[in-house]
This record gives structure tokens, C-alpha cells and sequence, in this order.
């Protein structure tokens, strides 16, 4: 069943420190997705917004094409309520973490590829977090559907999917887990499954962010060593 | 019940300084540093006054996908198109819309919600230079006269910013445009058929002519000059002189910000450094899209053509200018001594200039595009006039269909005019 | 009810010991959910929704027009939630707040993938006519859990709509909407969500009101359907869980599913 278990992330490269004024970002690309994110952060506060026990995350999701509509707010408080469960925000009261999203291209996983971008930024920031945020995504594909006898030689699990994988499979979830732990601290998932399904997809997943958090690992450090020279 | 306000005051005030403004910090200090630099020629950056930043451009998957870096500021640029209705006054051309986006990515100050004036001057910029001087050929757009035509939709997207946007932007609008290709379509009866990529090789833009901008500052009262300006520098320098111009030495637009008082024949000289700017780039530009379609073929999925900061750079610059030139005069332009001719407030000695110089005047314009003239009334008469003008002259290019030779036959006329009010005065 | 006010965490941790609520749940039971369908008649479908306090209603307008060019062959249905300040005071007047946003892409969401409606029985006339459902929902009074209360209202109302019989003339090749004879579509799935709060990292609360959500973090909603499969599932923030713990979400919502769906089938009989 897990056929494409082997390493099928593609191709991931980071780049982190990518743009002059933001106090962190990064450049991620996963696959053939790629975004770049600019953090700021803790910045001044407008009054209206401000928290006297906590700083406030706010997320600004842009797109590629045109202007941002609902698909991109949902984006954003998706993205704001992981930053706002990482980020220690008690140390900074009264203050603002600001992280733009901007798409450079889409070619399938765009929510994980966005959160790996932003948990990268925000590291790249400095910014203190209880842990960093690894998403994942799985494409459930059916051949046929709503056939029961058939269902377990059919159906395929793809990690990372592809705009085309995307379009084929019936269900599609998110992952994130802590990069600590790996408990998930959310999850997106849309389209008819079993609860076996979902089990399967979350395994799946789960094995798959264990390598993403190695090549955060190996990017900081690359990043690290050629900082020092 | 006092001290409570005066407390919380007291608190942000304490707090105040553990958080950073949003927008950056610029001593007085850093400004008069910097300007007592450019006095002596040094840049921050080790540049030559004449010398460009590292220019980076690269390419996405999509069609008409393109970032640009001069240095640190960074622009995308998206072109797509969508299937629409052509505007019922030019039923016969297809449409071609400019939008720039300045998210917070970009400068903590932008604001994400509008564009604001800087944005907003980029994009009428754009349009100025792009659409007005009809470098995309839009009447190939129509598919059906009045009924279906293509709107192709360029967006660009500001990432980072450290001076020079316009450049940058206008060298990311200009690759995207080029780089762009919109699905085939065929015309069956009523019936419109797009094609797929996968069925049909998708078309090109028609792009006439590149016209790309370049900007170059002044410092200390005009005395000195400064191409590709970075963030800081755009704060120090009285203004600059932004001209947008092709490979064929045809001038587009030109605009003057800032508070200057320059003689025409710094504005001449500008033209001159920026048409052999324009020739370098213009090369870049078609080398860069050539390596990436080679390398599409290859099946690598992106490709990044660099123009390195460098010397010889600048040695490409003053042997072309010396070619250029006509007189020995010209050669300083490399040099940029301006401070000799830097007549300023005495309008008298301004006109003799203009007596002096009158031969060069001429047979300057005989060799030059002539919108010198044009773009001076331009620079003087705010942007309202300015736009006006172009319509006007975008609705005469449009009753002849020839636009290079008119374009020059028109300005030529103008300058003629001009050149005769000097005269009967003096 | 005084201490529930001024120290809302602690006051609330005491009951939690209880295992029971303020207002006298047990952690994992829901409020009272009352359903109504087709309470207004100038509505094609409509349905009214009271979860506990929070009211929800769904009105939708079925309206004829011509299909976009990617997709000749499907009619569109179009969520809409509005959360004015009518329901709460949480909420200002102006644009729509980003949480009706985020609730309209999830019902937008949910429709594509679950196919409660098939868009292809929308189309009257493949690439001249098809059906346009405008469903618009409006929050009359804001408890907690709009999402729950929307989603079933949404359903509902999509299940009550009947729209007009349409036949098109073979000679001028118009159409012709007969008022008299209205007929009703048949809807593939009756998907319920189940909303859970998390409260101090280790209580999960299921059907959370305002109070309870205001001092909670993250929220995991899961949408089941008929055959007890999972839809939809959504966490948002929160703090690290194990896994043992969404399985037991999971667990509730299928039961909750089932006794939820009672409520359709009781009104649509």
C-alpha cells in the first residue's frame, strides 16, 4: 500500500535570509511548489489589535494571480492559529509577529509547502518557539470508487501530491506536527475516508515529516557553518 | 484616578523602546556620511557612480513567469491570460492590464491592503511604457472582432526592496511579456476552441520593441550623478531622472522627481547612459529567456541567467559612449564632472548656453530619437498633463499605422518648434 | 456566576474536576439542537437551525443562468455565511469578518468534496442553462459553534430546496419555467460536523459556547457521513496532542453523526 513510501518528497531546498528588509525569511521549495515568506516580529502594534498578555500573529497570504479572496483567508487563519500555538508569545506582550506568504508557484501541496516555508522563517527570525511546525501532505487516489471488495488493491497513497496527483485523488489531508514530538498540532482534511483511511494517511504522513525535519536540520546547519565563514 | 492614565503612558513609553518601528530608522548622521561619499565618488557598496548592482534573473515553470534582483531588491512578475471581450472602443485589439503589488514582504511600511503612491507610480509607469508605446502588439490578440479577444494581465509583485524598483520592475515586466506564451485557438464557425498546452503549441506575445527604464539620481545639488540608486541613497539624492528607452535608442518616457535644476545637456547625457544601458540589458534579457528555453529542453526546471557586478561593465559603458559621441565633450560624461556646466539659477547664462550650443542641439537630435523635447515638457508640467499627453499621442500613433517613423517625424516636429523659440530669442 | 465572569480559567478548571460544565453538560455531550425546515416560504429551501443559543438560518435561491466555460455540463451552488453584528457583539458592522470568510470556504469546501448535491443535476441545457444555488446563510445569534449549526443548516436547506420544472422549447429553443410543478433533487449524503475545543492542553469539550471558546485553544471540527466515512477534518491550533485523543474526537463525531442525521430524516419525511 505504501508504495511511494521510499522518499517521495521530491526535491526540497531551502534558502533562508532571502529578502534585505524582513527580520527572517525564507525561500522553500518542495517538489516543483514554491513560496517565499517574510517574518517581522515583535513589531509595533496597532492599539486596537494589541494583547496585554500575549503578542498577536497576524498572517498575510498572497497569491500568485489575482486578488486575495476567501480561499486565501481560510489560508491564513489556518497558518495564523499554527504560528499562534508555536511562537512563545507570552515573552512578548503588547506586540505583533507579522508573516507575509507569498506564492511564487503552485504545483500541488501548497498549504504544507507554505507552513514548512513559515516555520522556516520564523526560525530564520530568531523568534523563540516551543517547537518548529512540519506539514505534510497525503492524496488518497481510488481507481474505483465506492466499490468495497475492491477498495484495498486500489487505492494508493501519494505524500506530497502533485497538481495532477490532486486532481485524481478522492480525498486529500494536511498534516503538521511538532517537530519535537511529532504530535500534530493541525489538520486539513478534506474528502471521504474511513477512520482506517485517515489512521494510514497520519502514518504515512508522520514518517514523512521525519525527513522533512532531517532537511531542516541540514539546511540550518549548511546555512550555519557558511554564516560562520 | 489620574495616575492610572499616566502610568499606562508610562508603560508604552518603557515598552516603546523594546519594540521595533515599523519602519527603519535613518539617522542624520547616516545621511550626511553618505552624500560626503558620493561628493568624493565613493559609493557604500564599492560601486563606480556609473556601475550597476548584480543583476539576477530567473525563471518558473509556468509561461511568463519571471524574478528579477538587482542587488537586493527583488520583483516578480506573472503574466497570464484570460479569455474577454474587447473594449467597445477598439473593437479589433485585445487588452493588456498592468497590476503591482507592494505586500509588507516587501518594506515593513508598505501597506498590504493598496498600493500606495509608490505603487501606484510604478504601475502607471509600466502602463506608460509598455502600453503607450505599444510594445506588445495587441491588435494580434483579437480572436473575434468585438466579441473575443485576449486580456493579458501582467502582475507584479514586489518582494524586496532596496532602490531602483522602477528598474527592476520594468526589467521583470518586459522578460515576463516576452517570456509569455497564450493557448493556440481555433475559430470553427461560432464555435471558440481553446487548446491545451498539450494539444497545441502555444504562441508567443508579439513584442515590437523592449523599452526598459533607468533611473539615475543626483546628489549635492545636481553636481553629481549616480545610476541604479539602492533604498538609502533614494533618500539622500535631490531626485532623479528616470527614462525608459530601447535598444534602438528610442526614448519612451522620461520623468524627473525630486527638486533639481538641471540643463538639458545633463538630460542628454542621461539619455546617452541609459541607451547603452538599455542595449546591455536589452542583451541580458534575450540571453537569459534563450538559456532558459535551452534548458527547458534539457527538462531542468529552472534557470538563472547573471549579469555580475564588474568592471568591465563599466569599460563597456565609456568605449560605447566614446563611439557615441561627437564631440570630446561627451566623453566626460563618464566622468561625470558635471559641476563645469552645472548652470543653475542664472537664466541668462542659460540661454547663452543654449546659443553656444546650439550646433550640438541639432545635429544631436539629428542623430538621436527626439522626444527630448517632449520629455521635457513632460518632467515640467506635473503628471496630469503628462497623461494627457501620452493619450494624445498614443491616439495619433493609432490613425498611422507606421509607429517608429512617426514616432520620430512627430517628435521632430515639436523639437523643431522649440528649437525655433530658442532661436527668435536669442 | 459572578466568579465565571471575573476569573473565567480558574472558576472553569473546578467544574472540569467535576467532570460536568457550567451549564450542566458532561464534557462530551452537545447542546439541544433544534431543526426546522422550509420556514421561509419565499425561499426554494430554508431551514433554521438552534444549537443550544446560537442560531443559524439558511435561505437559498435557486436562479437559471449560463454555465462558465470550463464546465458546460454543471450547475454551481454558492455558500455564503454572514456574521453581522447582530449576533453577537464580537462581531462589527462592515465587511464580512474573517470568521464568516473562513466558515464560507468551509462550507465551500465541504460541497465540493462530499457531493451532497451532484452539479451535474443542476444542468438544464449542457452550456446554455443550468442552475445557480445561492445559499445564503445568516448567524441570528452567536453562542459558540456556528460551524456545526451552519453545516447542518446548510444541508437542510439544500435537501428542502424544490426548484421549478424547466422545459425548453424545441422551435425557438427558450425555456420555459412551469411554477405550478416543483420538484425536489436528490441529495447523495447527509454530512454532520462535530466541533471539540481543546481547554488547557488535556480537556476536550465538544460543542463549545462563546464562553467556553473564548478561553479555549484550537478547535478540531469532523465532518462524518452516512456510512460513518470521515469528510472533513479540520484542527486549528491548539497545542501538540497525541493521537489517541483525536481518535476519540473521531469516535463521538461518528456517534453524534448518527443521531444527528435522525433529525434529517425525521424532517424530510
Amino acid at each position: 500500500m505504501d508504495l511511494n513510501s521510499s522518499l517521495p518528497l521530491g526535491n526540497l531546498q531551502c534558502e533562508q535570509k532571502v529578502l534585505k528588509n524582513t527580520d527572517g525569511s525564507a525561500m522553500y521549495t518542495a517538489g516543483e511548489t514554491n513560496v517565499l515568506v517574510g517574518v517581522y516580529g515583535p513589531a509595533d502594534c496597532k492599539e486596537s489589535k494589541q494583547d496585554v498578555k500575549q503578542a498577536v500573529v497576524e498572517v498575510n497570504f498572497r497569491p500568485k494571480i489575482g486578488i486575495p479572496g476567501v480561499a486565501e483567508k481560510y489560508m491564513e487563519k489556518f497558518v495564523c492559529k499554527i504560528c499562534e500555538s508555536v511562537i512563545l508569545r507570552s515573552f512578548h506582550p503588547r506586540t505583533a509577529f507579522s508573516v507575509i506568504v507569498q506564492v511564487m508557484q503552485d504545483q500541488g501541496s501548497l498549504l504544507s509547502c507554505a507552513i514548512n516555508a513559515v516555520s522556516m522563517a520564523l526560525q530564520d527570525a530568531g523568534i523563540s518557539m516551543r517547537c518548529m511546525p512540519v506539514a505534510v501532505t497525503v492524496a488518497l487516489q481510488k481507481k474505483e470508487k465506492e466499490d468495497n471488495e475492491m477498495k484495498d488493491d486500489s487505492k494508493k497513497f501519494v505524500i506530497s501530491p502533485s497538481t495532477k496527483d490532486e486532481e485524481e485523488s478522492v480525498a486529500i489531508a494536511t498534516f503538521v506536527f511538532d517537530s519535537a514530538q511529532y504530535d500534530s498540532i493541525s489538520a486539513y482534511a478534506c474528502g471521504p475516508m474511513t477512520s482506517d483511511e485517515y489512521r494510514e494517511c497520519l502514518r504515512l504522513a508522520k514518517e514523512a515529516s521525519k525527513h522533512i525535519v532531517r532537511f531542516f536540520r541540514d539546511s540550518v546547519s549548511r546555512k550555519v557553518s557558511t554564516d560562520i565563514r | 484616578m489620574m495616575p492610572i492614565n499616566l502610568l499606562l503612558k508610562l508603560y508604552k513609553l518603557f515598552h516603546g523602546i523594546t519594540i521595533m518601528p515599523r519602519t527603519p530608522a535613518f539617522s542624520k548622521l547616516e545621511h550626511e556620511f553618505l552624500l560626503k561619499a558620493i561628493s568624493t565618488g565613493v559609493r557604500l557598496d564599492q560601486r563606480d557612480m556609473l556601475e550597476y548592482r548584480k543583476i539576477g534573473i530567473s525563471f518558473g515553470i509556468d509561461y511568463g513567469c519571471c524574478t528579477v534582483e538587482i542587488g537586493e531588491t527583488k520583483v516578480m512578475a506573472q503574466v497570464a491570460a484570460e479569455m474577454d471581450r474587447p473594449r467597445e472602443s477598439r473593437p479589433s485589439e485585445g487588452r493588456l492590464n498592468v497590476h503591482v503589488e507592494m505586500s509588507t514582504i516587501a518594506f515593513p511600511s508598505f501597506d498590504p491592503t493598496k498600493p500606495g503612491e509608490l505603487g501606484v507610480g510604478i504601475q502607471r509607469m509600466l502602463e506608460r511604457s509598455i502600453i503607450l508605446s505599444r510594445a506588445v502588439d495587441l491588435e494580434a490578440l483579437c480572436v473575434r472582432v468585438g466579441e473575443k479577444s485576449w486580456t493579458i494581465h501582467l502582475h507584479v509583485h514586489v518582494l524586496s526592496h532596496d532602490g531602483n524598483l522602477i528598474d527592476c520592475a520594468s526589467i521583470a515586466a518586459i522578460t515576463a511579456l516576452k517570456h509569455f506564451r497564450y493557448p493556440d485557438v481555433s475559430v470553427i464557425g461560432q464555435d471558440i476552441v481553446i487548446h491545451t498546452m498539450e494539444e497545441k503549441h502555444p504562441i508567443p506575445l508579439t513584442v515590437h520593441h523592449m523599452p526598459l527604464y533607468v533611473s539615475l539620481a543626483f546628489f549635492k545639488g545636481c553636481e553629481r550623478l549616480a545610476i541604479d540608486p539602492t533604498y538609502l541613497e533614494e533618500k539622500v539624492m535631490d531626485g532623479k531622472i528616470i527614462l525608459s528607452i530601447n535598444k534602438h535608442k528610442e526614448l519612451c518616457s522620461l520623468q524627473m522627481n525630486g527638486q533639481m535644476n538641471i540643463t538639458k545637456e545633463q538630460i542628454l547625457r542621461c539619455t546617452e547612459i541609459a541607451a547603452v544601458r538599455a542595449k546591455t540589458l536589452t542583451e541580458l534579457i534575450l540571453n537569459a529567456i534563450k538559456t532558459d528555453t535551452d534548458d527547458k529542453k534539457l527538462g531542468k526546471t529552472k534557470s538563472q541567467t547573471v549579469l555580475e557586478k564588474s568592471k568591465d561593465n563599466k569599460e563597456i559603458l565609456k568605449s560605447e559612449l566614446t563611439v557615441n559621441s561627437q564631440t570630446s565633450e561627451e566623453i566626460q560624461i563618464a566622468n561625470m564632472s558635471i559641476n563645469e556646466d552645472a548652470v543653475t539659477d542664472d537664466a541668462i547664462k542659460n540661454g547663452h548656453n543654449n546659443k553656444t550650443e546650439k550646433p550640438y542641439w541639432l545635429t544631436q537630435h539629428d542623430r538621436q530619437t527626439c522626444s527630448i523635447g517632449d520629455g521635457k515638457v513632460n518632467a515640467w508640467s506635473g503628471d496630469g498633463a503628462e497623461s494627457s499627453l501620452g493619450i494624445f499621442k498614443a491616439l495619433r500613433a493609432d490613425t498611422q499605422p507606421e509607429e517608429k517613423s512617426e514616432d520620430e517625424n512627430e517628435d521632430s516636429e515639436e523639437e523643431v518648434v522649440i528649437l525655433d523659440d530658442s532661436a527668435l530669442e536669442t | 456566576m459572578e466568579l465565571l465572569n471575573l476569573q473565567p480559567v480558574e472558576s472553569y478548571k473546578t467544574f472540569l474536576k467535576e467532570n460536568i460544565r457550567p451549564d450542566g453538560r458532561e464534557l462530551m455531550e452537545t447542546r439541544q439542537t433544534v431543526l426546522n425546515v422550509g420556514s421561509i416560504s419565499t425561499a426554494d429551501g430554508s431551514a433554521l437551525v438552534k444549537l443550544g443559543e446560537t442560531m443559524v438560518i439558511c435561505g437559498v435561491k435557486a436562479e437559471l443562468t449560463i454555465p462558465s466555460a470550463e464546465d458546460p455540463g454543471k450547475g454551481i451552488v454558492v455558500p455564503n455565511m454572514e456574521m453581522s453584528a447582530l449576533c453577537s457583539s464580537h462581531f462589527k458592522p462592515g465587511p464580512p469578518s474573517e470568521q464568516a470568510q473562513v466558515i464560507t470556504k468551509f462550507l465551500d469546501n465541504l460541497l465540493k468534496s462530499c457531493t451532497v448535491i451532484d452539479t451535474a443535476d443542476l444542468c438544464v441545457m449542457k452550456d446554455k442553462l443550468v442552475w445557480v444555488l445561492y445559499c445564503d446563510l445568516i448567524c441570528l445569534n452567536y453562542d459558540g459553534n456556528a460551524l456545526d449549526a451552519s453545516v447542518l443548516a446548510l444541508i437542510a436547506a439544500l435537501q428542502n430546496v424544490k426548484i421549478p420544472e424547466v422545459t425548453v422549447d424545441d422551435e425557438s429553443g427558450l425555456p420555459h419555467t412551469n411554477m405550478e410543478v416543483k420538484k425536489a433533487f436528490a441529495t447523495r449524503g447527509m454530512p454532520c460536523a462535530t466541533t471539540f475545543t481543546v481547554f488547557d492542553g488535556s480537556h476536550i469539550i465538544a460543542d463549545p459556547t462563546l464562553k467556553e471558546e473564548d478561553i479555549t485553544e484550537g478547535n478540531i471540527t469532523v465532518v462524518t457521513d452516512e456510512h460513518d466515512n470521515l469528510i472533513y477534518v479540520q484542527r486549528q491550533g491548539g497545542l501538540a496532542m497525541p493521537e489517541a485523543e483525536m481518535q476519540k474526537c473521531v469516535k463521538r463525531a461518528v456517534e453524534h453523526g448518527s443521531e444527528m442525521r435522525k433529525l434529517y430524516l425525521a424532517v424530510a419525511s
